[in-house]
């Protein structure tokens, strides 16, 4: 049981894979208000404040008195979440689970980037941590890959068109793009410069992911393609 | 000047026979009447515009029309009429509402009188007003408007004639028919405009979906397990979901051949079912993410029934709760997001126990709030397919759930389906 979110616009939670959330780097706030949402954009254009993984809770560290990190595993790589004192629930989760076990995380998108470092890490801060089992792992596998995919064919459109920014967005506007891609894929645009190699790649391994749950395939590829590769700004 | 083509115009946006028209014109014209003048009188002549302006109305194709018109002449195909009667300043009055097209598009309307057309019928409509509702243009056909049947047909691009699957049907359409089988009705006596009120209720089902209805004006051919053809009914929405309003102005009629009622829902994500604004009955799949708070075993009013913190209710004040278990789940698909809601029942099979069960589990553990996180420790991350009725308002999108269960599809052939679609692998 974790904090209400009340009724009205309740964020949807977002499927992704690891290995796209991983190299995500840019976040952003609606407003200055307190209270406004917070959003992770992906490189592809997901615009993130809650998502929904399914993986293998693999390790589970002590970082330090209050907390510990999980990682849940994916066929694509990992999500890293930190459970605190503000999280009782899924810290006693955490803290009695004995990995390897399938786990459902859902939980906001955050990112980190340390003082001394130049690199932006990803992670979830948890509102819930479940065990569940093998099929829910590989329906989470098959619904993130649609989802991606969707994703990628608007993303492709929208490099297409030759719109950019404020354009863009006004012309997603006139579609029934839904609203939060239409706010993520010019961002991912002008801060990642995605260009069709990452795309290519990011759907070559949502593909394998799903080839890998229909039994045709033992392992998935790496995603090793940069998000600017073979962009508009190359 | 060309008083032949002025007179063709003329005769037909009226009506009436060109000769006589032309005549009119050609006596006018003889006193050097501007054209425009003469025009105007001639329409007024014959009960034709001239509302007192000093413009023709414009002569514009349907997509053309916008709210910044004021007086518009167009000719068009009538698509559907329905008859409805309103209350407008303390006076009842009839007015018939629907839809006209040409080739461009289509508008609503509202007259206020009876013009005499029908759905099929092509027109030209005379000095209409135009109103903005949500946004569109809609054509107001009032005292000064004239109404003038066309030899030849108007070619359109769409459906005559008001008939539809309930499915189609959305809050706001008028002269809907609809042929369908009554799946429950009850007498109600309501506390109407006009005082106490007889009015029946209940609910419908074709083979594409099932409605509320509301029948205002009842008609005995309404009866549970029947099948009726309601001709000319109206739609409004109720509790965030379409519904059928039956009235003094529908036919109802028996139908010999029985309307078959779907046993199913429709499905769609939840991105979809949300942004439709909320459905009588659906069928939802997606993930449970999280167990809402006022979840488990919670305590109701004796009075009103509503849901109660601390024992104090909002209507009500201090009161002695009554136990029940309910379930309010957050199911998320990726596309959108609701709470179902689950009430004793199927919070019980989910619950693995009753009432008595949980209120030992609450004892035993000295905290309510056990219930609640075994029901949270069944449910979440895992898929599931609910039925019911979907509300989308301020209070957020909620569905109402019949039916809950976990999706049982094999995640394998889920996988090969999509691969299938997707034109790689087997």
């Amino acid at each position: 049981m974790s904090a209400d979110g009340g009724p009205g616009n309740r964020e949807v939670a977002r499927r992704l894979f690891a290995a796209e959330f991983d190299d995500a780097s840019l976040s952003y706030s609606e407003s200055d208000e307190e209270r406004a949402p917070n959003y992770v954009v992906t490189p592809t254009g997901a615009r993130v404040n809650r998502l929904f993984a399914v993986g293998v809770l693999t390790e589970v560290e002590q970082v330090n008195e209050d907390s510990l990190r999980g990682r849940v595993v994916d066929p694509t790589g990992a999500f890293v979440t930190y459970a605190g004192q503000y999280q009782p629930d899924e810290h006693a989760f955490l803290n009695r689970t004995e990995p390897p076990t399938f786990v459902a995380l859902s939980g906001k998108a955050r990112t980190f980037e340390p003082e001394d470092s130049d690199r932006v890490f990803t992670s979830v801060r948890p509102e819930s941590i479940n065990e569940v089992d093998a099929d829910t792992r590989d329906r989470w596998v098959v619904s993130a890959a649609e989802r991606t995919l969707y994703r990628i064919a608007i993303f492709a459109e929208a490099l297409d068109s030759g719109l950019r920014g404020d354009d863009l967005r006004a012309a997603f506007e006139t579609t029934s793009v839904d609203p939060s891609l239409a706010a993520g894929i010019p961002k991912a645009i002008e801060h990642y410069g995605t260009g069709t190699a990452y795309l290519e790649a990011v759907r070559e391994l949502a593909v394998e992911a799903v080839e890998q749950v229909a039994g045709e395939r033992d392992a998935v590829g790496a995603l090793e393609a940069e998000p600017g590769e073979g962009g508009p700004s190359n | 000047m060309d008083v032949d083509k002025h007179a063709d115009e003329l005769a037909s946006a009226l009506g009436v026979d060109k000769e006589e028209v032309k005549e009119d014109l050609e006596n006018l014209l003889q006193y050097s009447v501007p054209i425009d003048e003469a025009k105007q009188s001639v329409r007024r002549k014959h009960g034709g515009g001239g509302g007192g302006g000093d413009a023709t109305p414009e002569s514009l194709d349907v997509a053309d029309l916008t709210t910044e018109h004021d007086n518009v002449t167009v000719t068009v195909r009538v698509l559907t009429k329905g008859t409805r009667s309103i209350r407008y300043q303390g006076e009842d009055i009839t007015i018939r509402e629907g839809e006209f097209a040409d080739e461009t598009g289509t508008v609503s309307y509202t007259a206020w009188q009876e013009f005499g057309f029908e759905p099929g019928d092509s027109i030209t409509v005379g000095n209409a007003g135009v109103r903005e509702w949500e946004g569109h243009p809609e054509l107001n056909l009032g005292d000064s408007t004239s109404v003038a049947l066309e030899s030849d047909e108007v070619e359109v691009p769409y459906g005559i004639g008001g008939e539809r699957d309930l499915i189609d049907l959305e809050p706001g359409d008028r002269g809907r028919t609809v042929e369908v089988n009554v799946v429950e009705v009850e007498e109600r006596t309501i506390d109407g405009r006009d005082g106490e009120t007889e009015i029946l209720s209940g609910v419908i089902g074709d083979e594409t979906g099932r409605l509320p209805f509301t029948d205002w004006d009842p008609h005995p051919e309404i009866e549970t397990g029947e099948s009726v053809r309601l001709a000319d009914v109206y739609v409004r929405e109720y509790r965030g979901a379409p519904s059928v309003n039956v009235s003094e102005f529908s036919t109802v009629e028996a139908l010999d051949a029985p309307v078959t009622v779907t046993d199913s829902a429709p499905s769609m994500s939840i991105g979809d079912a949300v942004t439709a604004g909320g459905l009588f009955d659906v069928a939802l799949s997606g993930n449970v993410i999280e167990v809402r708070d006022g979840s488990g075993l919670i305590e109701r009013c004796p009075e009103c029934n509503r849901a109660i913190q601390n024992g104090e209710c909002r209507s009500h004040g201090d009161v002695e709760g009554v136990d029940d278990l309910r379930t309010k789940a957050i199911l998320d698909d990726g596309t959108g997001t609701c709470t179902v809601i689950l009430g004793r029942e199927l919070t019980e099979s989910i619950y693995g126990g009753d009432l008595d069960d949980a209120r030992d589990a609450a004892r035993e553990a000295m905290d309510r709030e056990v219930v609640a996180e075994d029901i949270a420790a069944e449910l979440v991350g895992d898929a599931y397919r609910a039925r019911g009725s979907l509300s989308v308002d301020e209070y957020g999108a909620n569905l109402n759930a019949d039916a809950f269960e976990p999706v049982d599809e094999d995640p394998e052939t889920a996988a090969r389906d999509l691969l299938a679609e997707l034109g790689v692998g087997a």
